[in-house]
């Protein structure tokens, strides 16, 4: 048998609670070799995450227990080690980076600090760990890095925070890389960043790299092999390439087909509906203020400069761009829910920030919204059936009391769910159920536009594929008109029949999606795309659009 | 279905309702012993005074600090008696319904005006939010026997008096921790959500703001509960408390602080009586935070996590 740096073989690590016993993974076998990157991919719950958490010893046990199998890591078998020859390994020869990267540095320290932190703790003199972190800095791409070295970590953005955690993962020069979805958290094009920097290290380290993803996207990016997990069990395991394009077991093969954007284009016709909502020269400016007194410095934030769009009937827009875009504030002008500092939204040709709270409470039922997190946006101390009904609640005489039971069992069964889940609590709801409750919430009213705010963003794959799935016929049945808005060109490609694309609070690129994704002007959505071009490559397999 | 139909429904359902409580509250065998005990205080709160009018007064020099467990003098002096020779079995019975309703009534009233406030200070901030709050940083700041000195120094040492004293002094306690927990919940997605459907403020407070907060306050409300008892009986014992002959058992712990070293069971038996009454409506109010919680509210229906 041949020796790889990190093995784990027939790994069977169960969880026991109340007298239940889950199965987290099932004789579990994948190794490492040097200089290869080896991708864990798998929805919420598959498991993917309990190996490489073995593999660093934070499985709490109990609950935990591993039932049988071994991690072999340099011709020892790191389960039966001692707890301090286990801190020997870890950190030092087997390092890890975070997905959240706010909680997992220390909001006290400066970054140089927790940097060199890690390295006097094995021994390194004060001294010459600073200077080794402030190289380590550079290394990863921060700029003007001996100033930096004393900055605190909500002084960086996000990328920069994952790129300080990586320079403490290689401080010690491990040996693996264990990646704990590090880019989830993270735009597109800063993600793209990051994983060219993991790249690179690794061509000039040696280091083997461990991804656990969710997203096909960065596995076909950076993997050079890549284990499928499903329920605790590896389906599929083989060369990035191979997996990819042709995938042997049905769940890699359902996994691949809901990539968003392999299905063509939505076949767009002219627009000639009725302008359903015209939004006109919206801008939104935030004053700065500074000192004690809070005086105005004149400088102002634009978070909305000079926005302006259509709707028509039965269309989807959909609205693209990364964080501090100005998207989140448009749709909360949108929603009513912050003023713009100039400009009009118009319903129908009525302007829905009129001073008249009647008139407007009308028009707002039109618009109805659903959010990106189906778990924050319903309250856990409601029954479905009260979280549904509510909009009655608020706008009387849209329907009696005595029909609000029967047209809420009505509600759930269009959106795929049974009519007695009425009683029951959010809680007791996945992901992928919640959104659907908070998509039945937003038909309760009979809107005619519904905004998706992010609203398939913090799903799995295969769960945004039957939430599109599901807006699809809504529309269809309904003759709904959508505001699709997503952080990510992909998830709008085969739905949306027009893309707008948003940096900076300005609109860059507006037209149709097969435009904007075929023949895009703007070098800003250029970029977009280029963030993915092994995802961009699975697409070119698509299969027809399906109307 | 017609009207009668669903009335009777609605009434079947409420049944249901009291029997599953009754249930739940079975299920969890700690809360249900502190609620036997806390019916067990309120009966005696509310029959106690009228059943023994006079026991609880009565002196018998010749039984003076009696000790516990010796029926020789009758089975009132069971639990021992005072330095005058007053039975404390039935000084802690009558004693119950003043420190009941003292120790109620402080901590409902702080606990309402605190959350009121609370809520204003954190829901509209601004300007109004820090007014309030920086007035409950002043009486938190003020020392709150001083405080109850002046009051009851000008108002007249009433038992409605001390309610008001001890409601006031501990109110900020409950009007930050309101704040706080508004400042967070105003924040979650959910109440966005109901903003943007043109929900009234009264209706975001009501039903989605106050209803999370609400946890936290009650499991703080039974933690003061104990504190206000002991708060009550200082200012009892510095005279300006309830007055002799009335009796509360922050008055009788003090009263027997002169003669712990020789007869430990007049302070023991009242102080034995706080703590239990206090553990036992912390272990009823961790109780009620789970049958409120949907999410918790399965560890005591007897059955599996759904």
């Amino acid at each position: 048998m041949i020796d790889h740096l990190l093995e784990v073989r027939d790994l069977s690590i169960d969880f026991h609670s109340r007298g239940q016993t889950a199965n987290a993974v099932k004789n579990v076998n994948w190794h490492l070799d040097r200089g290869e990157t080896l991708a864990i991919l798998g929805e919420s719950g598959s498991g993917k995450s309990v190996s490489a958490s073995a593999v660093m010893g934070i499985i709490d046990m109990p609950p935990g227990e591993v039932v049988s199998g071994s991690i072999m890591f340099d011709g020892q078998d790191i389960l039966n080690l001692s707890a301090s020859k286990r801190r020997k390994i870890n950190g030092r020869r087997i390092a890890m980076i975070f997905q959240d990267t706010l909680s997992a540095l220390n909001p006290v320290y400066s970054v140089g600090h927790q940097i060199s932190e890690s390295m006097s703790a094995h021994g390194e003199t004060p001294i010459n760990a600073r200077k080794r972190a402030i190289d380590l800095l550079a290394r990863v791409g921060i700029t003007e890095p001996e100033r930096r070295y004393n900055d605190y970590p909500h002084q960086f953005s996000g990328g920069q925070r994952q790129r300080v955690m990586i320079a403490a993962a290689i401080a010690m020069k491990p040996d693996v890389l264990i990646a704990d979805e590090p880019t989830s958290a993270l735009d597109v094009t800063v993600q793209a960043g990051i994983l060219k920097l993991l790249k690179k290290l690794q061509a000039e380290t040696g280091m083997g790299i461990l991804m656990i993803t969710h997203d096909l996207g960065v596995a076909a990016e950076v993997a050079d092999r890549v284990v499928v997990m499903n329920q605790g069990e590896v389906v599929e395991h083989g060369d990035v390439t191979d997996v990819l394009a042709k995938p042997q077991h049905p769940y890699t093969k359902r996994l691949l087909n809901a990539v968003p954007g392999r299905h063509g284009y939505p076949a767009t016709q002219e627009q000639v509906g009725e302008v359903l909502l015209e939004v006109s020269h919206v801008a939104k400016y935030y004053g700065i203020f500074q000192g004690f007194m809070k005086t105005p410095t004149g400088r102002e934030i634009r978070a909305l400069d000079d926005v302006s769009l259509t709707l028509h009937k039965g269309e989807v827009l959909g609205i693209v761009g990364e964080s501090g875009s100005g998207k989140s504030t448009l749709v909360n002008t949108l929603l009513g829910l912050t003023r713009p500092t100039s400009g009009d939204v118009l319903f129908r040709g009525k302007s829905m920030l009129s001073e008249n709270l009647n008139e407007m409470r009308a028009l707002r039922r039109r618009v109805q919204v659903v959010f990106q997190d189906p778990t924050a946006s319903l309250n856990p101390r409601m029954s479905i059936a009260r979280i549904i009904s509510e909009p009655w609640a608020i706008h009387k005489n849209v329907l009696p009391r005595a029909q609000w039971s029967e047209r809420v069992a009505e509600l759930l069964e269009q959106v795929g769910l049974s009519a007695d889940f009425a009683k029951r609590y959010p809680h007791q709801f996945s992901g992928g159920q919640r959104q659907r409750i908070a998509i039945a919430r937003a038909l309760a009213l009979q809107p005619d536009i519904i905004i998706c705010d992010e609203a398939v963003s913090a799903l799995d794959v295969s769960i945004q594929a039957q939430v599109i799935e599901l807006l699809k016929d809504l529309k269809r049945q309904h003759g709904l008109s959508y505001l699709f808005v997503a952080h990510d060109l992909p998830v709008v490609r085969d739905f949306a029949d027009r893309t707008i694309v948003m940096q900076n609070g300005k609109i860059v690129e507006t037209g149709r999606t097969k435009d904007v994704f075929e023949r895009s002007e703007h070098p800003y959505t250029q970029k977009l795309l280029a963030s993915r071009p092994q995802e961009e490559k699975l697409r070119s397999q698509t299969t027809e659009p399906v109307q | 279905m017609n009207l009668t139909q669903s009335v009777k429904s609605i009434q079947d359902d409420s049944n249901t309702h009291v029997r599953d409580w009754m249930l739940m509250l079975w299920r969890d065998k700690f809360a249900f012993v502190g609620a036997v005990f806390l019916s067990v205080v309120v009966f005696f709160a509310v029959v106690g005074p009228s059943v023994l009018p006079d026991s609880a007064l009565d002196m018998n020099l010749m039984a003076r600090n009696a000790p516990p467990f010796d029926l020789k003098q009758g089975w009132l002096y069971i639990l021992g008696s005072d330095n005058l020779g007053r039975s404390l079995l039935a000084r802690l019975i009558v004693g119950a319904r003043y420190t009941m309703m003292i120790a109620a009534s402080a901590v409902l009233l702080g606990l309402m005006v605190g959350t009121v406030f609370g809520v204003i200070s954190g829901y509209a901030g601004g300007r109004v939010g820090n007014i309030i709050l920086r007035s409950a940083d002043v009486i938190m700041s003020f020392p709150s026997l001083l405080l109850a000195l002046i009051v009851l120094f000008v108002l007249s040492p009433q038992v409605s008096n001390v309610v008001l004293v001890l409601a006031l002094s501990r109110m900020p306690i409950y009007l930050r921790t309101c704040r706080a927990e508004v400042l967070e919940i105003r924040e979650r997605q959910f109440v966005t959500a109901a903003r943007a459907m043109g929900a009234s403020h009264t209706r975001m407070v009501f039903l989605h703001i106050l209803p999370n907060a609400l946890p936290t306050l009650m499991t703080l409300a039974t933690l003061e509960f104990a504190a206000v008892m002991l708060a009550e009986s200082s200012l009892s014992f510095l005279g300006l408390g309830v007055q002799a002959p009335a009796v509360t058992w922050g008055l009788m712990v003090a009263d027997g602080r002169g003669y712990l070293a020789t007869a430990w069971w007049v302070s023991f038996w009242p102080g034995l009586a706080i703590s239990m009454t206090a553990i036992s409506a912390n272990l009823l109010a961790n109780w009620l935070r789970t049958v409120m919680d949907p999410a918790q509210r399965w560890r005591l229906e007897g059955r599996k996590k759904s």
